[in-house]
């Protein structure tokens, strides 16, 4: 047995493991609140904190996931591309409302961080929160951020966003789909998108759109003015 | 149909990209986010076809469909700041409950704005 737990392997078997369980249990019951990611991270947590694994250990073991995220961040671009069609009929209204509302997303939380005297590495972990998470670690990790509350605060804004959907296209009475799939991926990223998909196609196509957009505009906004 | 190209030689064109990145980003004479220059440069790439989309397709669609396996170690980097969180728990919901619906509410009423205009204009 302790050459399983010293194995390096072990580590990174616990991650697709808890994943793995996360998805079988996500496809079977088919609510945002039981998100795999979120299952996989609360999962791994415990065994570190049972002292199955140490965190050092589990850090070190999961470092071949870690180290592709550059690689998750740049394949946004396929997301992109494969929508090429959809972003070049809808070119001015995708860029205004994401730049709209990514613009919004980023004000709110330093406003409220700033109101509450937070400080700089809490703004700096919630900034991106509304975009995917490559994005928003990238974010994070740039302005002295913490990346463990970045991940837990944009899956809890991607939950939040897929449950509010359809009650907020009814609040701000959304009757056109592409405004209501903008309006999904801008605020709730990959997680919001996959309830687009339950809502239509349109939907779908323009809350994937969004997710890349926004991702850019956001790192670009910060780069410029944070 | 072509056979798809060997596995290994789409993440080299992938990692590649992604190091092109870092390189470009080295030069810049400010501090920019070498990934997301990566994802620009593979979106020219791909746009102006300079790169088939089919020379990497098999692979970026493993990992984008499975992208967010990546995210758990960083996730569970969450133990590090439990006090930091117990401390803020309310300013951290307020943020997640406030601003999610606020974002919601600015992009649909822009992007229905901006579709009214263009209509206006065609007619």
């Amino acid at each position: 047995m302790e050459t399983v737990l010293a194995s390096p392997l072990f580590g990174l078997f616990l991650s697709v493991l808890s994943f793995g369980v996360g998805s079988l249990l996500f496809s079977k019951l088919k609510t945002p609140l039981l998100n795999p990611l979120l299952f996989a991270i609360i999962c791994c947590v415990l065994f570190v904190r049972s002292g199955l694994i140490s965190y050092e250990k589990y850090m070190a073991d999961n470092a071949f996931l870690t180290n592709l995220l550059p690689v998750a961040t740049a394949l946004l671009a396929v997301n992109i591309y494969k929508q090429l069609k959809t972003v070049r009929k809808y070119a001015l209204v995708i860029v205004v409302s994401c730049l709209a509302g990514s613009v919004t997303s980023i004000l709110s939380v330093v406003g409220l961080c700033r109101l509450f005297g937070a400080d700089k590495a809490i703004e700096a972990s919630f900034i991106g929160k509304s975009c995917t998470t490559p994005i928003a670690l990238d974010v994070s990790l740039m302005n002295g951020g913490m990346e463990g509350i970045t991940v837990i605060a944009v899956i809890f804004t991607g939950v939040v966003g897929a449950v509010l959907a359809p009650s907020l296209a009814k609040l701000f009475r959304v009757k056109s789909a592409v405004a209501e799939g903008l309006a999904i991926g801008t605020c709730s990223h990959v997680i919001g998108t996959s309830k687009a998909v339950e809502i239509g196609e349109i939907q779908s196509a323009l809350s994937g759109v969004a997710i890349g957009i926004c991702g850019l505009l956001t790192i670009i906004l910060v780069t410029v003015f944070y | 149909m072509k056979k798809p190209l060997h596995i290994t030689v789409e993440l080299a064109v992938i990692f590649g990209v992604c190091l092109l990145g870092d390189f470009i980003a080295e030069l810049l004479p400010f501090d920019f986010s070498a990934s997301v220059l990566s994802m620009i440069i593979l979106l020219l790439l791909l746009v102006v076809k300079a790169l088939k989309f089919e020379s990497i397709k098999a692979t970026a669609e493993f990992l984008t469909s499975n992208m967010a396996v990546l995210f758990i170690p960083y996730g569970v980097k969450v133990l590090q700041y439990l006090d930091i969180i117990r401390e803020n728990l309310v300013l951290f919901l307020l943020i997640v409950l406030v601003t999610t619906p606020v974002v919601y509410g600015v992009t649909a009423l822009t992007a229905m704005l901006i579709m009214k205009m263009q209509k206006g204009e065609k007619e």
